[in-house]
C-alpha cells in the first residue's frame, strides 16, 4: 500500500474555501497534506479523520524565506493557542489544521482577511501573471506582425498557425485568473466593509482546465507539425516544464542551506533567465544547423558545392516547370515545399539551374511560384487583401521607395485578379493572380511572352495546391 | 460607501483595545476577550496578530516589551481617543434606542 500520494493543484491560489474542502475530504479518506508546490501537492497516509483546515495569507512572507521569519512563527504561536497545527506553507499561503471542529477560525475580520489576501496576491501571484501575460502579448505582437508580412505562409504554416493559437488560450487563462480575481476583490472588499461580511471566492478552475486543454491541444498540434531536428522539437516541448522545474530545485535547495531570502531570489530568478537565453539558443542552433530545408528532401538526386557549400538537387514534381514555357537545357534543381492547417494549403515551388563549376550564371531563367488555396470561403477577401497589402511603399522623408501590386489586365491570365509588382522604379515580373479559392504568386525571372503567360495561367489557374501535384 | 478604516470600531478591534487599557501579552487577549464578554466575542488567532500589527502602524497601541515572539502591548492616547469615541458613539446609539422604543412601550 503506497504511503505517498501526489495530486495536481487545481484550485486558484487565494481560493481558501475550495483548498480547505479539498484537504478535508483528503483528511477523512486518510491523506494529510505534506508538501505544496505550483503543480502537485504531496499526501502521505494517516488514520482517516475528520479535520478542519484553514488557509491563511501571511503577506510578509516569501517563497525565498530560508525558513519563517519571526513575524510569521509569532502569528503561528498565535494561531497554535486556538489547537491550530501547521501542516506546511506555500509562500505566503500557510495551511493549517484543527482537531476541534468547532475551533474558532483562525480569521474572524472580514476586512482584514481580504487585505491580506490582497496584498499577499499582489506579491505573488499578480506580479508573475502580469509579466506572463506581458511576455505572452508580447510574443503574439511579434508573430502577428509576421502575420502582416506573409499572411498566407503564416496562416499556411501548422507550427505558426498553431502555436499563435496555443499563446492565445495562454493568454486567456491568465487573463481570467487576473479578471476574475479583481472582480472578486471589488466585491469581496465592498462586502467587508459595508456589511461586515466575508464573500467567499467561487473560482471556476474548470474554464481555466478547458482553457489550458485547448492551450495543450494546439501544443500537440504544433509539435506534430514541427520539421526541425526531434531534439529542438523535445526540447521545445520542454524548455517551459523544465524551466520551471530547475528554477524550483534551485530555490528550494537555496532555502535549504539558509541562504537569505534576497540571495535566493537573485540566484534562482537569474538561473531562470539564464536557462530561457541558453534552451532558447540550443533550439535557435540546432534548427540553424539542420538547415530551413526548402522541399520535403524526399527527391534528392545529387549534389553540387556552392561558395564552399554543399548543397542538395531536388527533382520534386512541379505542376509548371520552365520546359514547359521555353527551350532552355540545363541541369534543374525542382523544388516543392507544401504546407497546410485547417485554414488554408499552400505550396511554395522553385526551380532553378545548378550552377557548372560554381558559376551561378549559367543561365538565368528560373522560376518561383506559390499556390495557395484557401479552404473557408469567408477567409478569401481578408486573406487577399492582406496577401496584396504585403507589399507597401515606403516613405522616407520626400523619398518613396515604390513597393506595390498594381492591376494588370486579368483576362490574359484568365483568372478573377491579376496584379504586378512596382517595386523600386521597375515593374518586376512578379504576378499575384487571384481565381476562385485560389492565389497564386508567380515570378518569373524573365519577360514572358503572352503565350508564356497563357500556359501558365492554364497550369496554375487549375492546380490544386498539394504534395501530389 | 466603504467605511474609513478604524473610524468606527469593529466589536473585535472595540475589545482589543479595551483589554489593552493595561500592559498585556498580546496573545492574552484571545481568553481575556472570552472571559470578558462571557464567549459571545472570539476573535480569531489570526486576525488578531493582524489588528494588533495595524493598530501599532496606527498609533493606537505601542509595544512595551518583547521577550523573544512575546510581545507585550499597552494602549496610547491616541487608541483611548479611538475607544472613547467608539463608545460615546454606542452610547448614542443606545439613547437613540431608548429615546423611540421605550417612548413606544410607555404609550
Amino acid at each position: 500500500m503506497k504511503s505517498i500520494k501526489r495530486c495536481i493543484c487545481n484550485f486558484s491560489f487565494y481560493d481558501q474555501q475550495a483548498i480547505q474542502e479539498k484537504l478535508e475530504d483528503m483528511a477523512e479518506k486518510g491523506w494529510m497534506l505534506e508538501k505544496t508546490g505550483s503543480f502537485m501537492w504531496t499526501y502521505k497516509r494517516m488514520e482517516p479523520k475528520k479535520l478542519r483546515f484553514s488557509i491563511t495569507y501571511f503577506p510578509g512572507a516569501l517563497d525565498f524565506d530560508p525558513r519563517p521569519t519571526d513575524d510569521e512563527l509569532t502569528r503561528i504561536d498565535f494561531c497554535r493557542q486556538d489547537g491550530w497545527i501547521p501542516v506546511t506553507d506555500w509562500g505566503v499561503m500557510q495551511v493549517f489544521y484543527n482537531e476541534n471542529m468547532d475551533a474558532v477560525p483562525i480569521e474572524t475580520e472580514p476586512v482584514t482577511q481580504v487585505e491580506n489576501i490582497r496584498r499577499s496576491m499582489r506579491k505573488n501571484v499578480l506580479l508573475p501573471h502580469l509579466v506572463l501575460c506581458g511576455a505572452l502579448l508580447w510574443n503574439l505582437f511579434m508573430r502577428f506582425s509576421q502575420w502582416k508580412r506573409d499572411i498566407v505562409g503564416e496562416l499556411s504554416d501548422p507550427v505558426s498557425l498553431y502555436s499563435v493559437l496555443m499563446f492565445g488560450m495562454l493568454v486567456l487563462v491568465t487573463l481570467y485568473e487576473i479578471g476574475f480575481y479583481f472582480y472578486w476583490n471589488i466585491k469581496a472588499k465592498s462586502a467587508a466593509q459595508n456589511y461586515g461580511v466575508f464573500l467567499s471566492i467561487q473560482s471556476r478552475p474548470a474554464a481555466s482546465w478547458v482553457l489550458m486543454a485547448f492551450s495543450a491541444l494546439f501544443l500537440i498540434l504544433t509539435f506534430t507539425a514541427f520539421r526541425g531536428p526531434l531534439g529542438s522539437a523535445m526540447l521545445l516541448l520542454c524548455a517551459v516544464p523544465l524551466i520551471m522545474v530547475i528554477g524550483d530545485l534551485i530555490k528550494r535547495h537555496l532555502k535549504k542551506r539558509g541562504i537569505s531570502r534576497n540571495v535566493n531570489r537573485m540566484i534562482s530568478v537569474s538561473s531562470v533567465i539564464l536557462l530561457t537565453f541558453l534552451l532558447l539558443s540550443i533550439i535557435t542552433a540546432s534548427i540553424i544547423r539542420s538547415g530551413s530545408g526548402f522541399s520535403s528532401g524526399e527527391n534528392v538526386v545529387g549534389t553540387y558545392e556552392f561558395y564552399g557549400r554543399t548543397r542538395e538537387i531536388y527533382n520534386d514534381p512541379l505542376p509548371l516547370e520552365i520546359e514547359a514555357l521555353a527551350d532552355v537545357r540545363a541541369q534543374w534543381s525542382k523544388e516543392a515545399d507544401h504546407q497546410e492547417t485547417v485554414l488554408l494549403s499552400s505550396t511554395e515551388y522553385r526551380q532553378y539551374a545548378v550552377p557548372v563549376d560554381g558559376n551561378d550564371s549559367v543561365d538565368e531563367r528560373e522560376l518561383e511560384y506559390t499556390v495557395s488555396e484557401v479552404k473557408w470561403p469567408f477567409l478569401y477577401g481578408f486573406i487577399k487583401r492582406a496577401a496584396l497589402n504585403a507589399r507597401q511603399d515606403q516613405i522616407h522623408g520626400d523619398y518613396v521607395f515604390t513597393d506595390h501590386y498594381e492591376p494588370v489586365d486579368a483576362s490574359a491570365w484568365n483568372a478573377d485578379d491579376a496584379y504586378q509588382l512596382h517595386w523600386s522604379s521597375s515593374v518586376i515580373n512578379t504576378y499575384l493572380l487571384f481565381w476562385k479559392n485560389r492565389i497564386v504568386e508567380l515570378k518569373f525571372y524573365w519577360e514572358p511572352t503572352p503565350e508564356q503567360i497563357s500556359i501558365a495561367a492554364g497550369i496554375l489557374g487549375n492546380v490544386s495546391a498539394g504534395r501530389d501535384q | 460607501m466603504p467605511r474609513e478604516r478604524f473610524k468606527t470600531l469593529t466589536e473585535q478591534m472595540f475589545y482589543i483595545l479595551l483589554c489593552l487599557h493595561e500592559e498585556c501579552r498580546g496573545a492574552d487577549i484571545l481568553e481575556m476577550v472570552r472571559t470578558l464578554t462571557d464567549g459571545r466575542v472570539n476573535i480569531g488567532s489570526g486576525t488578531l496578530y493582524d489588528l494588533l500589527e495595524q493598530f501599532v502602524k496606527e498609533g493606537a497601541i505601542k509595544e512595551t516589551r518583547a521577550e523573544g515572539r512575546r510581545r507585550s502591548y499597552i494602549i496610547t492616547e491616541k487608541g483611548r481617543q479611538m475607544l472613547d469615541k467608539e463608545y460615546h458613539r454606542l452610547l448614542g446609539q443606545t439613547a437613540d434606542y431608548d429615546r423611540i422604543l421605550r417612548k413606544e412601550a410607555s404609550s
